[in-house]
């Protein structure tokens, strides 16, 4: 009997001022990741938020490039996710995480890996592959909401649903976001966050896991 | 996370140390985030994002990628903090392109080297996240007030597990005749927006500190102002 495929609809809304979660300290620059199940019926079997820890070395990496306007014939070499180092130029592209629904190679990835990130890390540990064999989720579209304020923070959301049509539960253990970079003419991928959860997050079949990563600003 | 780092050194017109103040960066202000956003999201020319530019106008800004035929590489200005000093001209490019279409002007996407990049002001209020501008901004010049600004430059990227950072500086010299006193520092970053008739680029408020008590410099010494970014993992 096949299985059923279910459809993962990111389901955006706006943040009110007063539902902007603080888990930054003024001066910081990071994000809060907030990890929701839910089952068929939408109900939230478990819900979990955290401070991001770890943006990894791509992401000063790129933020270099792009604020020093590194030029083609100057380009500065940074490390992929095929661990091959890519000569990177300024772009419009570069930090471009605004992937296709079923895409395992860009945006919000998760995987099952435990091992600790260090800042060298360039690629999720053991990636949770796109489709509904078993150990899969079905990886949606990223979406974003738009960026809000309050007194002392600001921030944007960046979104993706996994559900998980596989037959069996699935722990995610570990949380990336892969981003663009570029050089005329080819876009690669880098990873720029990489979380791991401690206990791990289980997703029962026919349930869906919603990843939100809150980029902010701490004043 | 990312933290920055930001100190003052002010120097004798031989360039020797008078006074260090380093502080912790408090705030990277909600124009970061938007630039962020903008990238991340891929904003395009048609649905652009508007953000308000350090001179308190609404401005579209976008990460649109054109297409093949518009003459372009995709060069991008985004979040751009490099800059020359004083009134010398850049170009912050607009992500298509302006010199194979005259409808964009060149004047629309350059901009002096003092906007761009490190700023210092006068000012004293309290920062918020939804700061646009530093509060009382000291021009480029060398008359009553003013400071002349060198160029804005970056240097140093070093990443040693569990630690990286980067260095982004700035000189400021007081010709002005009398001493002038610096109570805010902040970063101006470009975004711009454009499809291939029509494009502008604009420089944003992102991030802006008190210093306090102010420094005091003197006619004819030197102001050094650099940010340190750094992350830990």
């Amino acid at each position: 009997m096949p299985k059923a495929e279910i459809k993962a609809k990111p389901d955006l809304k706006l943040i009110r001022e007063e539902e902007i979660p603080h888990l930054l300290v003024p001066g910081e620059v990071g994000a809060v990741l907030e990890l929701i199940v839910k089952d068929k019926n939408g109900k939230v079997t478990n819900h979990k938020v955290m401070r991001s820890r770890s943006f990894v070395r791509q992401f000063l990496e790129l933020l270099w490039v792009q604020m020093y306007q590194i030029p083609e014939s100057a380009a500065y070499s940074i490390k992929d996710t095929s661990n091959v180092a890519q000569n990177i130029c300024e772009s419009a592209y570069n930090f471009n995480c605004h992937a296709a629904a079923g895409d395992a190679t860009l945006g919000i990835i998760v995987g099952t890996g435990t091992t600790a990130p260090t800042i060298d890390a360039y690629v999720i540990e053991t990636l949770i592959a796109h489709g509904v064999a078993g150990g899969q989720l079905q990886y949606s579209e990223v979406t974003f909401g738009d960026p809000a304020s309050d007194a002392a923070t600001s921030q944007f959301t960046i979104t993706r649903d996994f559900a998980n049509g596989s037959g069996g539960a699935i722990t995610v253990n570990e949380i990336a976001l892969y981003v663009k970079g570029y050089k005329y003419p080819t876009p690669y991928y880098f990873m720029i966050i990489r979380d791991v959860i401690a206990g791990g997050i289980n997703v029962p079949n026919g349930q869906t896991l919603t990843v939100n990563y809150r980029e902010q600003a701490g004043v | 996370m990312l933290t920055a780092k930001l100190i003052l050194d002010r120097l004798d017109k031989e360039g020797r140390l008078l006074e260090r103040k380093e502080q912790k960066s408090r705030s990277f202000t909600k124009g970061l985030i938007q630039l962020l956003y903008v990238a991340h999201a891929q904003i395009t020319d048609a649905s652009p994002y508007s953000m308000t530019e350090y001179g308190g106008a609404a401005k579209n800004v976008d990460s649109a990628i054109p297409g093949s035929t518009n003459y372009t590489r995709e060069n991008k200005c985004t979040l751009k903090v490099g800059g020359g000093p004083g009134n010398s001209e850049n170009i912050l490019l607009p992500g298509k392109s302006f010199l194979a279409n005259n409808s964009i002007g060149l004047n629309d996407v350059s901009k002096e080297g003092q906007y761009i990049g490190i700023q210092v002001g006068t000012g004293t209020n309290a920062v918020t996240p939804t700061d646009t501008a530093l509060q009382t901004r000291i021009a480029h010049g060398k008359t009553a007030g003013l400071l002349e600004y060198g160029g804005c430059e970056l240097v140093g990227i070093s990443i040693v597990n569990p630690n990286g950072e980067f260095t982004i500086r700035r000189y400021f010299t007081n010709n002005s005749g009398g001493s002038i006193t610096v109570n805010e520092v902040g970063m101006h970053a470009a975004g711009s927006w454009g499809h291939y008739l029509n494009g502008y680029s604009n420089l944003f408020l992102i991030a802006r500190d008190l210093v306090s008590p102010g420094v005091a410099v003197a006619n004819t010494e030197i102001l050094r102002v650099t940010y340190v970014p750094q992350i830990t993992v």
